[in-house]
């Protein structure tokens, strides 16, 4: 890629690089990438330290305990306690479950939603796909805040509602890139030579051409989760999001944040601090995963 | 169309974002000089206060009027808030905020002071017929409106016959006046109102700004252009609204109670509330209300800042008292006896807020003192609960009949005071056996689909301030259940009776003890836990004087400030 | 050509239509009413019923609509709820400052974000080139108000070097000097974004440039880097950046909300949010109205563009 070539200093290293298997090498150019793996490597101590909340913070998070408002951070309680005297550092691991969950399970409904209306408008065409690409434009046109606000009214706020408002107003990117790859692929040899043979179109679709977008998938979905995880912040900033007895990142920034600005800054700065880590590391794992699979 | 047409582009998308930039600054306002602080401030002659809190019937003594100042004036006072008026004009303004505004702005026949009482404003004396029915006023002579032209009687009618008018639909509470008959403006220093029948709470009612005939005479009022630049007799002008941003009033120099001492009000709004404590600690205002007991600290103990408290409005949990599980008033005492305000007082709330027990303001005249505090007494609760026939379950849930005690308590999201106190009280109550769960609703809909419409298991909400204790007929009377407040769903006949007496006396003595037992009545029955009065704090720079903080306005007497 | 405009605007007006009827129904179906937060809880059911009257919000939605939709067609978006101005006017004052602060950001993300981006791919394997891919990834990842307040707890309140909110002072000198203080926090928040996505769009879109064959060609007759650079790899470079920034135009005008709301910028995304929470719909459905066209227009020319690029779309299908 550079315009200098590289002399290969290390056989094996040639070896594998041109190795016929693909995942050899996409591991080998993956590996490459110090900031990809570094990413990596996070997320998944964070993933786990979210599996792991029961061993690592047992008690319930979300006990008031009136005459510890406010500590500081301490031996006692890692990260301090809040106004409340709940202790933030327990808060934190649990809330890693809940905003992590809700980031998971939007981007997967966003995704599933998106690759579904993508592919058959990318396949289809004529009708269909108008009317798919009308009603993206359309989502895209909504400005989607009272879209937040119409959907928190008309529901009890809880966890699910936010899993659903990120869902739904984040397919169109996704659609529209698999639109796009099917728009192409149909021309391609492979997918007239299935349709000669009688492949009804859906298995077509989603047995032929959908593995052939799947690297543009996964790239997607792993960016989304960041952005899913910052939105969920934003929202309960603005008031939107997790109600707030169930502890996520967002809702104990929310929370914190007149203590940035009075003297208890640890009570937003940790939230913050994790959100941060978490979306820092899940872009540099995608982008590190863009690169690998796409050379 | 290469490297040429694009950076073109890109170069005239520059020039054209520079030129909106700095071209669509808004003028830069001329900001007065920096007036020069007073070298030595002479004392101020005292204010003339009102000789005696008026009882409903007794005019008062004529106000005097302030002599001039001795001093040479001046200053700007730039006021902070989190949201900006909505219309300037008394007759369709119902939100308490732009009423804060509205008072300095327009003036009523009578005003209220920080200890709530009535006092004279542009009526100098009033007399009640003996039947109670017919209340005349005498207006001051000398009071112009912003653009130089005389009050009269006329403008007084007009506003109140605007209010009840049913073909203007935003106005402020109508049914405030539904017991006017008719008003005549006899001659133009006077004013005749007649009422259907007695109220002695109908007086506290016309504080309401009075706003000009001639230039709002057969116009749709909540459309009115006035709104945005009223005009009106109070001690301040509008001189400027930028939308979303400020609001710039300048002093009155014709004010009947003399030209204010301070030049400019300037309401700023910032949105934030983080952001407001910032600029005020900042010195970027003068002013502010601190939302969150804990930047108390900042200010208290502060040579720069001088901290004013007032009392604020009741804030209970409130039970829908229709709803089986709480048709029992053992059970309402026992969620009461079962909730400790005093760690919510000093915990939560840090201290600033004041034991509850009534919808009626401690410190008033009407409030009384002698009731049940409910003393936190869980073991008390537990008996009152087990005696409804609520026993505890194998889950520690208690059940009667089969049916756990579980229920949803509703209140707005957005307040941190208010998501303490609920979460705690859910958990204190999971103590007592009752299993509660807490949702936070978005304020529009609270208010509108569940509470208005009585759609709630429990509500948490705060009350509302007022000036008469009748507004306990609004909340509480069996007739309000149609055509009041009566949300909770509650009411009884005795106090019916005795709200009914309350209006009809006119001694406050007497009236005193109707309510005494009213409130005796209604705290015995429980039907809302009243949780706390929240002390309403601002914060104030230290060179400014004249503040005299009430819980209804901090401005009600703008006019008195000085540097 | 014109053939193709013409299809795109047909199709185009449709949309518009359906968009605003999509949002009508969405706002309407949220329980709550303009009149609600202005009274609270002391409002009667019949001051309530006789506002709503007065307000036409008793009558059945389609009908609301369709009386809705014939004055905008007339050039009239109805009365605000909240204080009775027409609602184009309270629209429109606030979208000066929405754009000085969008375009601000813009300008900012673009300057750093293009140098940057530039530089990161002529030298990927230096400092700056490492530093760079990190920092477009780092700004991209902060959650933008968290930023904001310890911004104003750093600038404002330690250093007291820049105001905290609002879009001028109130006292003392006003100016150009003073405006682009207060513009100074909340255009760099608002551009983060922005930058941190320019930075990696261009590196990525000059590498692959640069990687081509005709780079190649160049180099070898002996031009030097900066002249290969400046005259052939950037221009093509560039081009995808522009149809990036076209796509991010809608964004100007709804509005930083966030960002508004915390430095107290009186601009439409905070109009948006408060209108949402007061109900205000005629506000909220000028805003759509206006956003919707942006886009729309946004689109067509997106579209019209690509057709002129390309001229087998333009003849194709």
């Amino acid at each position: 890629m550079a315009v200098a070539t590289k002399t290969l200093a290390n056989p094996i290293q040639s070896i594998v690089r041109h190795s016929a298997d693909p995942s050899a090498r996409f591991w080998y150019r993956f590996l490459q990438n110090r900031q990809a793996v570094l990413g990596g490597c996070v997320l998944t101590l964070i993933v786990l330290m979210a599996l792991a909340a029961p061993l690592i913070a047992p008690g319930d998070p979300s006990r008031i305990v009136l005459g510890e408002r406010e500590n500081p951070p301490s031996l006692d309680h890692l990260f301090g306690t809040d106004r409340l005297g709940r202790d933030v550092f327990g808060r934190i691991v649990w809330g890693a479950r809940v905003s992590l969950g809700i980031s998971l399970l939007a981007v997967s409904l966003g995704s599933m939603i998106g690759i579904l209306l993508g592919a058959v408008a990318g396949y289809a065409s004529g009708m269909t796909d108008a009317l798919i690409t009308r009603a993206i434009d359309v989502m895209l046109a909504l400005p989607t805040f009272f879209l937040l606000v119409t959907i928190q009214s008309l529901f009890p706020p809880s966890v699910m509602n936010v899993i659903v408002i990120i869902g739904i107003t984040s397919w169109m990117a996704i659609a529209r890139i698999v639109r796009g790859q099917f728009l192409t692929m149909k021309e391609r040899e492979f997918v007239e030579a299935a349709r000669c043979l009688g492949v009804r179109p859906a298995r077509i679709v989603f047995r032929h051409i959908l593995p052939n977008v799947s690297s543009q998938i996964i790239v997607f979905f792993t960016l989304g989760i960041a952005d899913a995880v910052l939105v969920e912040s934003a929202l309960s900033f603005l008031g939107l999001g997790v109600p707030p007895y169930q502890a996520s990142w967002g809702n104990m920034l929310n929370d914190g944040q007149i203590g940035i600005l009075s003297g208890t800054w640890w009570v937003a700065f940790f939230p913050g601090l994790m959100i941060l880590l978490t979306a820092l590391s899940i872009n540099f794992l995608g982008d590190g995963l863009q690169e690998s699979l796409f050379k | 169309m290469q490297t040429y047409t694009i950076f073109a582009r890109l170069a005239i998308f520059v020039i054209l974002a520079s030129v909106i930039l700095v071209g669509c600054g808004a003028p830069p306002t001329v900001a007065p000089p920096p007036t020069q602080p007073p070298a030595a401030a002479p004392t101020q002659p005292p204010a003339a206060a009102p000789t005696q809190p008026p009882a409903a019937t007794k005019p008062p003594t004529v106000a005097p009027t302030q002599p001039p100042p001795t001093q040479p004036a001046g200053g700007t006072v730039i006021w902070g808030y989190l949201q900006e008026p909505s219309r300037l004009n008394p007759i369709v303004a119902p939100d308490v905020v732009t009423k804060w505004l509205i008072e300095t702005i327009f003036d009523g026949l009578v005003a209220i002071n920080d200890k709530m009482e009535i006092i004279p404003e542009l009526a100098t004396t009033w007399d009640i017929s003996a039947d109670g029915k017919v209340y005349t006023f005498k207006l001051r002579t000398d009071v112009k409106w912003h653009d130089g032209k005389p009050l009269t009687a006329d403008d007084v009618k007009f506003t109140y016959d605007s209010i009840i008018d049913p073909k203007q639909p935003n106005t402020i509470a109508k049914s405030d006046y539904a017991l006017v008959d008719k008003i005549e403006a006899v001659d133009p220093a006077t004013v005749r109102i007649t009422l259907k029948s007695a109220n002695s709470s109908f007086l506290s009612k016309l504080a309401v700004g009075i706003a000009p005939k001639a230039l709002l005479e057969g116009q749709q009022l909540d459309t009115a252009v006035f709104n945005r630049k009223p005009v009106g007799t109070g001690a301040f002008m509008v001189q400027e609204w930028a939308a979303g941003q400020k609001v710039v009033l300048v002093a009155n120099p014709n004010y009947f109670r003399g030209k204010p001492k301070i030049d400019r009000l300037i309401w700023q709004v910032i949105p934030d509330s983080n952001v407001l404590t910032v600029q005020l600690v900042n010195g970027d205002i003068d002013g502010a209300l601190i939302i969150d007991p804990k930047d108390l600290a900042k200010f208290q103990n502060n040579a720069k800042y001088k901290v004013y408290e007032s009392i604020g409005a009741n804030t209970y949990i409130g039970f829908n008292n229709e709803n089986p599980l709480f048709t029992d008033p053992r059970v309402r005492q026992a969620l009461n006896y079962g909730l400790d305000k005093k760690a919510i007082i000093d915990q939560i709330v840090g201290g600033q807020g004041i034991w509850s027990t009534s919808e009626i303001l401690a410190g008033t005249w009407a409030y009384n003192s002698n009731v049940n505090k409910y003393e936190y007494d869980p073991a008390k609760a537990k008996s009152l609960l087990d005696a409804a026939g609520w026993k505890v379950g194998a889950s520690g849930v208690r059940e009667k009949e089969g049916k756990p005690f579980k229920f949803t308590l509703l209140t707005n999201a957005g307040d941190k005071l208010r998501e303490g106190i609920a979460l705690f009280a859910r958990q204190q109550w999971s103590d007592l056996g009752v299993n509660m769960d807490v949702q936070f609703l978005e304020a529009n809909t609270f208010v509108n689909d569940r509470v208005l419409k009585s759609n709630f298991e429990a509500i948490f909400l705060a009350s509302s301030v007022n000036v008469d204790p009748d507004f306990l007929s609004r909340r509480w009377s069996c007739a309000a259940m149609q055509n009041g407040n009566n949300f909770l769903r509650w009411c009884s006949p005795d106090v019916d009776k005795l709200l009914a007496q309350g209006i009809a006396l006119t001694a406050q003595a007497d009236r005193k003890k109707v309510y005494d037992q009213v409130q005796q009545i209604i705290t015995d029955a429980s039907p809302i836990v009243p949780i706390y009065y929240p002390k309403t704090l601002w914060a104030f720079k230290s060179t400014l004087k004249g503040i005299v903080p009430s819980p209804i306005n901090i401005f009600w007497n703008a006019d008195q400030w000085s540097y | 050509m014109s053939r193709y405009i013409l299809g795109r605007l047909l199709q185009a007006i449709p949309l518009f239509f359906l968009i605003t009827l999509i949002a009508f129904g969405l706002l309407h179906l949220a329980p709550g009413d303009p009149a609600t937060l202005l009274y609270g809880t002391e409002m009667t059911p019949d001051q309530r019923a006789q506002i709503r009257a007065a307000w036409g919000l008793d009558e059945p939605l389609p009908v609301q609509y369709v009386k809705w939709l014939g004055n905008l067609l007339r050039g009239d978006m109805g009365r605000s709820f909240v204080d009775g101005r027409p609602a184009l006017l309270v629209i429109a004052e606030r979208i000066p400052a929405t754009l000085q602060l969008t375009l601000s950001g813009l300008l900012f993300a673009l300057v750093l974000g293009l140098s940057v981006g530039i530089v990161a791919a002529l030298k990927p394997h230096s400092a700056l080139g490492y530093a760079s891919t990190f920092f477009s990834t780092f700004f991209y990842s902060l959650p933008n108000f968290w930023l904001a307040l310890l911004l104003i707890l750093f600038f404002s309140v330690w250093l007291k070097v820049l105001p905290s909110a609002g879009i001028e002072s109130l006292r003392g000198e006003t100016g150009l000097a003073d405006r682009l203080a207060h513009l100074a926090m909340p255009a760099f928040v608002v551009s983060l974004r922005e930058m941190g996505r320019l930075i990696r769009f261009t590196r990525a879109s000059l590498l692959d440039v640069m990687s081509q064959d005709y780079i190649r060609t160049a180099l070898g007759k002996g031009l030097t880097m900066r002249v290969v650079t400046l005259r052939h790899a950037l221009r093509n470079a560039l081009i995808p950046v522009v149809t990036l920034l076209g796509l991010s135009l809608p964004q100007l005008l709804s509005g930083a909300i966030v960002v508004e709301t915390i430095f107290a910028w009186p601009g439409i995304g905070r109009l948006v949010v408060d209108s949402a929470f007061q109900r205000n719909y005629t506000v909220l459905m000028g805003e759509i109205v206006m956003v919707s066209l942006v886009v729309i227009a946004g689109n067509l020319l997106a579209d019209v563009a690509y057709a002129v690029i390309d001229p087998r779309i333009r003849y194709g299908k």
